[in-house]
């Protein structure tokens, strides 16, 4: 084995790294676009990494920088160590671009013959290959043999992950994976995500879904005009001190009196649910003891959890990135605390988008 | 008037030597980037290249345009044969004789123009009729492969950019020059099985009128369709930088209008700029006897010459010239070149 296969074999060798990173295009005036600003990440190999931001705001940007379709304005990027340009690097590549479009006077059979033959796939290992793949991404084998300009958006989206992993490659890269699937294709796609991260490839998932990306990845970045706004683990980024959420007969002062050294802070919105923002190690039992030894009548309470939808579009809503009739509802599972200084640091500098 | 004797000619083996040197060289640098190329993309080039050349195969567009050059050499050689329908009668010639002499006037010894004074060889109704019908078929057949080339060379990548393919393709284990060769090689393919149809419909032509098929004339078709490889470059190097449709408009106005633009660049520069005679102005780099027009276009004339050579070699004594096939490698390296220098660097957005 040579030096170089040495190198991407080795696990110690990230999957993507970028240092710096920064892409600007000029308009048709002249005038320059920062589409991504010094962006640094590091993605292990192994990991599922979901990459997310809303439109425009850089993600198909780093993308085509990884896929060498543009070249960086400035800053190092590479993949298993290498540049990207590097075509042992390449081969270990899988992309699905978003809305695919493919030979549609072929079918599954010979698109995956092609794709396989640019890895450098030898002829039998791609007729082996191909009916896995296939069954993998759920196309039956009578679907495979119709032209694909008989196919359903659905199943090119299918033929289109299949082309990404006929060869096993180390990175798979799929952008918006989900797009035109139903339910049970959605939950295919997901299980072989799954199954491809358990076999050791790395996955850098790019997509709006944040659902799947809460169920599937292990880190997340968040991207913003072309800023990295955030790069932590799920867990870590909807990390939020416990909040319950009650409903009560009557709520009275003598209540919030009762219980106000066990939590954070009481809240009794209009339309009459009270959050209570549970202080670090409470247990909730304690909490609803204390709040029924005082004569409260409860009738439900609610763990309330932060989701990265939350989180994601309250980081947006720090940087002005969320219209103005939306915030009210971004900034709903807050603590008074925190959507004061969300307010404070949108006064302070975030513009509406 | 006997013809001026070129070949001899100080000023004209001047002008052929350095028309030769500049194509060696740039067909020298094109041939070193795309065997280099194909070396480090091994088998991912050449699946390109028949994938490529498959999925034209797989375009109805491409079998009608054959279509249309098969029935445009049949009426052709079928209109010939009715305009000389009296003449043959009064001559004694037959109507086989007649489509076989097209094919392979200068091939048969009853045939061969006298070596001394072409032109009155020519005057012959018999060498006349089938010069004529020669170069209308060999007009026809580039013609419609001119066109084949533009509809094919104009949505091979630009249709790739515009449904945003080229990044799946891309994002592959190829260089971005093999995608380019890839995708030019898959066009020449075809446009070689476009030769080949054309060549077994007009052998089969000449097998039904019993005399057999003629196998040597097929180099000729396939050296002829050079001039819908240089076309198929051009529009694939336009449609680079602009959308299929205007590539192939572009690549259809050049066709047309690059003999006259040529033409007066020539006049020009030679003429104006340099001074040098008229007489010797209209041939003097470019191989052409003075009633030949030149330019871009004229790689049409030139390129027939090979097809020529089998027809009326003795008719014009250029047409041995090896110098011949000079310019078209020059244009075809040129717009290879041009396209490489535009490829290798464009970010597709």
């Amino acid at each position: 084995m040579t030096g170089g296969l040495h190198t991407l074999c080795s696990l110690a060798v990230p999957a993507i790294t970028t240092d710096h990173l920064v892409k600007t295009y000029r308009s048709f005036g002249g005038r320059a676009v920062v589409a991504l600003n010094d962006v640094t990440l590091t993605i292990p190999r192994g990991e599922i990494f979901g990459f997310l931001g809303p439109n425009g705001s850089g993600k198909t940007t780093l993308l085509k920088c990884l896929l060498n379709i543009i070249f960086p304005s400035s800053g190092d990027l590479s993949i298993l160590d290498r540049p990207v340009t590097d075509l042992q690097v390449r081969r270990q590549i899988g992309y699905l671009p978003e809305a695919p479009y493919f030979y549609d006077r072929f079918n599954a059979y010979e698109l995956l013959d092609f794709y396989g033959g640019l890895y450098g796939m030898s002829t039998t290992d791609i007729k082996a290959r191909s009916p896995i793949v296939l069954a993998e991404v759920g196309l039956s084998p009578q679907s495979a043999t119709r032209r694909l300009r008989t196919y359903s958006k659905g199943m090119l989206q299918r033929v289109g992950i299949a082309q990404a992993i006929i060869a096993e490659p180390e990175l798979i890269i799929l952008d918006e994976p989900s797009t035109g699937l139903d339910p049970i294709g959605r939950r295919q796609i997901k299980e072989l995500i799954r199954t491809y991260h358990g076999r050791g490839h790395t996955v850098f998932l790019n997509t709006h879904i944040l659902e799947d990306i809460e169920d599937l990845s292990h880190r997340v970045g968040v991207i913003y005009q072309g800023n990295l706004l955030a790069l932590s683990t799920v867990a870590e980024l909807t990390h939020a001190p416990l909040m319950l959420e009650l409903r009560a007969r009557h709520w009275v002062q003598e209540y919030s009196d009762a219980i106000a050294e066990l939590v954070e802070y009481v809240e009794v919105m209009a339309d009459g649910r009270i959050r209570l923002g549970m202080l670090p190690g409470l247990e909730t039992p304690i909490v609803i003891h204390a709040l029924s030894r005082a004569g409260a009548d409860l009738f439900s309470v609610t763990p309330v959890t932060v989701r990265l939808e939350d989180r994601f579009l309250q980081l947006l809503a720090q940087q002005g990135g969320i219209p103005e009739y939306m915030r009210e509802a971004v900034h709903r599972d807050l603590s008074p605390a925190q959507r004061a200084l969300a307010q404070q640091s949108r006064g302070n500098g975030g513009t509406d988008a | 008037m006997r013809p001026r004797d070129f070949a001899v000619d100080p000023s004209y083996l001047i002008g052929t030597e350095l028309l030769q040197w500049l194509a060696v060289i740039a067909g020298s640098a094109v041939l070193f980037l795309w065997v280099t190329t194909l070396l480090r993309n091994g088998r991912a080039g050449w699946y390109l290249t028949r994938h490529t050349c498959l999925d034209i195969l797989r375009t109805r567009l491409y079998w009608v345009i054959t279509g249309f050059a098969l029935v445009a050499s049949l009426v052709c050689v079928l209109l010939m044969f009715l305009l000389a329908y009296p003449d043959m009668q009064r001559e004694g010639i037959s109507g086989v004789e007649l489509v076989a002499g097209a094919y392979l006037m200068g091939d048969t010894p009853r045939n061969v123009p006298t070596p001394d004074d072409p032109v009155a060889a020519a005057r012959d109704l018999k060498e006349g009729v089938t010069l004529l019908t020669s170069i209308f078929l060999q007009a026809l057949y580039v013609f419609f492969g001119s066109l084949l080339a533009i509809f094919i060379g104009m949505g091979l990548l630009a249709n790739e950019l515009e449904r945003r393919s080229i990044y799946t393709l891309i994002s592959k284990p190829l260089d971005r020059m093999m995608i380019f060769f890839g995708k030019l090689g898959g066009s020449f393919l075809s446009l070689v099985v476009y030769a080949f149809v054309v060549w077994a419909f007009d052998a089969s032509l000449l097998a039904y009128f019993g005399l057999g098929v003629r196998l040597n004339i097929l180099p000729a078709f396939v050296v002829a369709a050079l001039v819908p490889m240089i076309l198929a470059s051009l529009t694939l190097a336009i449609s680079t930088r602009t959308w299929a449709l205007v590539a192939g408009f572009l690549s259809i106005v050049l066709m047309f209008t690059s003999n006259n633009v040529g033409t007066g660049i020539q006049s020009i520069i030679l003429k104006q700029m340099l001074r040098v005679p008229a007489e010797k102005a209209d041939w003097y780099f470019l191989l052409m006897p003075p009633q030949r027009p030149v330019g871009l276009y004229s790689v049409n004339f030139l390129i027939e010459d090979p097809l020529t050579r089998f027809f009326v070699s003795r008719a014009f004594p250029l047409t041995n010239d090896p110098a011949i096939l000079a310019l078209p490698v020059l244009y075809l390296s040129i717009i290879l070149l041009f396209a490489w220098w535009s490829f290798r660097k464009q970010e597709f957005n």
